[in-house]
């Protein structure tokens, strides 16, 4: 094919690559004049070179394009969504006639009377017939030379052997010459790693290439359910293995028709919850430590939970009793399963359920994973993490059973030490990592490797769709970027393997698949529970309530708490008592200290678990911390409130009992250092629009808001012994003003030192001085929010005087 | 049948793989094992850039080798269906030539992994030479899948 039409195909499609996204803004906005000044010019463009060129069909199309867009440009035609329809078909037509060049050289033989009439129709304002709906052309092709896939490839394998090379002469240490002279290396090493990191970018591609027809399809299937959806996409940029890309394409896709299908709810059910008319789709990406994260969610109705559940049952999926006992993130992960839909029919739109289980294997057969998460309406979340290359992976390397085995980065979290004893809960071998409880499984016993005897020392944190699994290996030797071959057919069904390597020192190791082997190997319900954001005493919304079960130290039974109060779990508790000078038990931890319920010198506990109560943390000790496990709210019977018994359900044959830490909490003097959730704060001001206005700022930043609309009412709460972190109030009010207000505050005992914030909108020197000699530890505008907060972040506001 | 043989020991036993199926002979080496493959598959070895499955014949005949674990032996590097395989034996011989007149079926005493993988018993010398028939080891596993 001629150079000079080569250039115009590839110029072209340049153009025209941004032309839908254009369309669609003006559908939005009307009168964006940016976008359609471009879309504008690449029809005027093209059709002046499809003239140069003697290529007629594009030359008539364009015309009539270009003649519809000048009333647009001119403000005299309004681009309605009807329209943007028909400029939209008008520019598919123009890249299938491009895309029918490129074999030949020469335009497709046909004509476009259909699309050239509705646009001139258009161009009067005269009613016009859609032409037919036809696929949007995709072309991805980016500008340049095009290479053959095989020669890329090649190149790939080429320099990946190189790589290996260089890493292996690296190991060798100095090479000398014939004259004895030691041969300078580093600059063969540099080129080396110059050209893996050229033929590398070779397959990179941004990641907005494969989104480029998602908005699109968004927007139409939208309309096809009557509903009304748009994308937002943000790190486009990313760049990502072309083969990566390619494997989530239809994924994506697939996702997007999920949303519309059952996640946005119409125009009127969206109203009807406060929520726009329009939905909208969040597609992001981003690089997480070697590898990509990419996120698409929408603010539709979440994941019926129940539903799913009760399709898991009648699919013969898991029994009631095992959906019983699983969280909502284990119940969650069946949508997808084979063939699940909880849809009573299929509807074109999203099909019969077969989509979510091809989404994870084509996601996972990249080497990734896939995992979703929800709020009831809210909207869901899935997010897809992909290796960045297929090509080489940064891997750990890990001896378990005598072997060296290599572990993708991409799975891998953290590496930890491990400690010599191994705690268990519920008979299951554990990890604590901060304030995670994880399983702990030794890599030799998950690849029935035979036993050596050799001490498992380290453990690799995984993170899987399925939550977090600890592997404990008998060393982490290093990290290294390898070069994946796969497997030999031969082997490939052998175990949770996706490849081998040839490692620096020349010896092969066999690459584990992480996903794999979690599937295989993590208990159906996920033992790596993670505490939601710390609500004290807020239960589960949803049906079902996580808790640690606990033996209480010098108590009988079984005791039980909310997980979501519980902040750590403390061994080797005996060895941290300590007494008070007022008698009360303490137990220390790094600088803190913890009021100590249950346990003493006497019978000090074995475990503790540090809990929250209202507005501080108490260490409740244990003879034995018992397992963590989901119960039904309808399994919860009634308690004893005015004993601090919330809640009794049964559990192995005991009755336990659900407490209520902040019944227990004695008034703690000694408050742990803590972000201000809980701390309460007395806002007075006669205005209740003033109050109004402050108490969600005060709320957010994790204050309870107490408030009054007299100082008299203050200062009685103050006299019968309420407490407050801060006090802020107005100056000037009817009846006792701000600066009686403080003198009454300070002249109580509980008073002394409170902290007093005064917020008027009286800002003189003269009225702050007054304030301050009142009493007043602050002065502030009255609207100055950020002073406000500034402030009391300052002031200690924890503990009473 | 008839055509050039490379002749092996393994186990004291004399095995003999068609020459038309044999790429290269390489020293033998301690393959890494592959935790879960199936029964007869050694592991896997590096070779001059590939990385090969390695056929444990005697696991797959069902003998005990003759030799320590030590001695690693030689590779017989045999070309299926596009990919390489190596199979270990103790020892590489010689090549031979064998008429279509000289093979004799299997004496019926010999194992079921034998009847299954032997093309036929050549006498030589004082003894005799079966003749391995590779594809169709390396067929089992496929069909095993």
């Amino acid at each position: 094919m001629d150079d000079i039409l080569q250039d115009f195909l590839a110029e072209t499609a340049e153009r025209l690559a941004t032309v839908d996204q254009d369309i669609l803004l003006l559908e939005k906005n009307g009168q964006e004049e940016a976008a359609l000044a471009r879309i504008f010019r690449a029809a005027h463009n093209l059709k002046s070179s499809a003239g140069f060129l003697h290529l007629p069909r594009l030359q008539h199309l364009s015309h009539a394009l270009e003649a519809l867009l000048v009333p647009c440009r001119d403000g005299r035609l309004r681009v309605t969504p009807v329209l943007g329809t028909l400029l939209l078909a008008a520019f598919d037509r123009l890249r299938a006639i491009l895309a029918g060049m490129h074999d030949g050289g020469a335009e497709p033989a046909g004509d476009d009377l259909d699309i050239i009439r509705a646009l001139e129709q258009a161009a009067r304002q005269e009613s016009f017939d859609l032409p037919d709906a036809r696929q949007a052309v995709e072309d991805t092709r980016t500008q340049g030379m095009r290479v053959d896939i095989d020669v890329l490839e090649n190149l790939m394998a080429l320099t990946g052997e190189l790589v290996l090379l260089r890493n292996r002469l690296a190991q060798a240490g100095e090479v000398f010459d014939a004259a004895g002279r030691p041969v300078p290396l580093q600059h063969l090493h540099h080129l080396i790693a110059a050209l893996q990191a050229e033929v590398l970018k070779s397959r990179m591609q941004p990641v907005m290439q494969g989104w480029r027809a998602l908005p699109r399809l968004l927007r139409d299937a939208a309309a096809q359910a009557g509903k009304q959806a748009r994308l937002v996409m943000t790190g486009g940029d990313t760049a990502l293995d072309r083969l990566v890309l390619e494997a989530v394409r239809d994924p994506l896709a697939h996702l997007l028709r999920n949303a519309v299908a059952h996640g946005i709810e119409t125009p009127e059910e969206r109203q009807a919850c406060g929520k726009p008319a329009e939905g909208t789709v969040h597609l992001g990406a981003a690089y997480t430590g070697g590898c990509v994260v990419m996120k698409l969610s929408d603010d539709g109705r979440g994941l019926d939970t129940a539903k799913i559940a009760a399709q898991a049952v009648t699919q013969g999926l898991a029994t009631p009793d095992e959906i019983a006992a699983m969280s909502a993130a284990d119940i969650w992960g069946f949508i997808f399963a084979g063939g699940f839909s909880t849809r009573a029919q299929a509807d074109h739109l999203a099909g019969r359920g077969v989509g979510l289980d091809v989404v994870r294997a084509a996601v996972e057969k990249t080497g990734g994973s896939v995992a979703v998460e929800s709020q009831e309406g809210r909207g869901t979340t899935f997010t897809l993490r992909l290796p960045l290359t297929l090509a080489i992976a940064p891997c750990v390397i890990v001896a378990a059973g005598g072997q060296h085995y290599a572990l993708p980065q991409t799975a891998v979290r953290e590496m930890l030490r491990l400690r010599e004893d191994v705690e268990t809960i519920g008979g299951q071998p554990v990890l604590r990592v901060r304030q995670h409880i994880v399983p702990l499984l030794p890599l030799a016993e998950a690849l029935s490797l035979p036993k050596t005897g050799a001490p498992l020392r380290k453990a690799v944190l995984l993170q899987g769709a399925r939550g977090l699994l600890a592997l404990a290996v008998e060393d982490i030797a290093r990290t290294e970027d390898i070069v994946v071959k796969p497997l030999p057919e031969i082997v490939r069904d052998a175990g949770c393997f996706l490849g081998s390597a040839v490692l620096a020192d020349g010896a092969l190791a066999l690459i584990i698949d992480a996903n794999r082997l979690m599937e295989k190997h993590m208990p159906a319900r996920s033992a790596a529970i993670e505490p939601p954001a710390p609500q004290p005493g807020a239960e589960d919304a949803a049906e079902s309530l996580a808790v640690l079960l606990f033996r209480p130290m010098g108590a009988a039974g079984v005791q039980a708490l909310p997980l979501a109060d519980v902040a750590r779990l403390v061994d080797k508790a005996a060895a941290r008592l300590a007494k008070g000078s007022d008698g009360d038990n303490f137990l220390r931890l790094e600088d803190d200290r913890f009021v100590l319920l249950h346990g003493d010198a006497t019978t000090p506990p074995k475990q503790a678990v540090i809990a929250r109560t209202g507005n501080g943390l108490l260490a409740l000790g244990a003879a034995q911390v018992l397992d963590i496990v989901s119960v039904r709210q309808s399994a919860l019977q009634a308690g004893e409130p005015a004993r601090g018994i919330r809640h009794r359900f049964v559990w192995q044959d005991n009755l336990a009992e659900l407490i209520d830490v902040s019944f227990h909490a004695p008034q703690n003097r000694i408050a742990p250092p803590e972000t201000p959730a809980g701390q309460r704060v007395l806002l007075i001001d006669d205005s209740p629009f003033f109050c109004r206005l402050m108490r969600p700022l005060l709320q957010t930043a994790g204050y309870d808001v107490v408030s009054v609309e007299s100082a008299a009412e203050a200062v009685a709460l103050c006299r019968q012994g309420e407490t407050f972190g801060a006090i802020i109030s107005d100056i000037e009010m009817p009846g006792m003003n701000g600066l009686q207000l403080a003198a009454q505050i300070r002249a109580l005992p509980s008073g002394r030192h409170m902290p007093l914030l005064a917020m008027s909108s009286y800002a003189s020197a003269r009225d702050e001085a007054r304030a301050r000699a009142a009493g007043f530890d602050c002065f502030l505008n009255k609207f100055d929010n950020a002073a406000l907060m500034a402030a009391l972040a300052r002031l200690d506001t924890r503990g009473a005087a | 049948m008839a055509g050039q043989y490379l002749v092996t020991a393994l186990a004291g036993a004399r095995i003999a793989f068609d020459l038309a199926h044999v790429v290269e002979i390489a020293r033998g080496s301690t393959p890494m094992p592959v935790p879960g493959a199936a029964a007869g598959i050694g592991g896997l070895v590096y070779l001059r850039g590939h990385i090969l499955p390695v056929i444990d014949l005697a696991a797959c005949l069902g003998i005990n080798p003759a030799m320590p674990p030590e001695n690693k032996g030689m590779n017989v590097i045999v070309a299926h269906d596009g990919t390489l395989y190596s199979f270990q034996v103790d020892a590489v011989f010689e090549t031979v030539s064998i008429a279509a007149a000289d093979v004799q079926p299997l004496p019926p005493h010999l194992g079921a992994a034998w009847q299954r993988f032997g093309g036929g018993v050549c006498p030589r010398g004082d003894g005799l030479i079966v003749m391995l028939d590779a594809p169709a080891l390396l067929e089992s596993y496929r069909a095993a899948r």
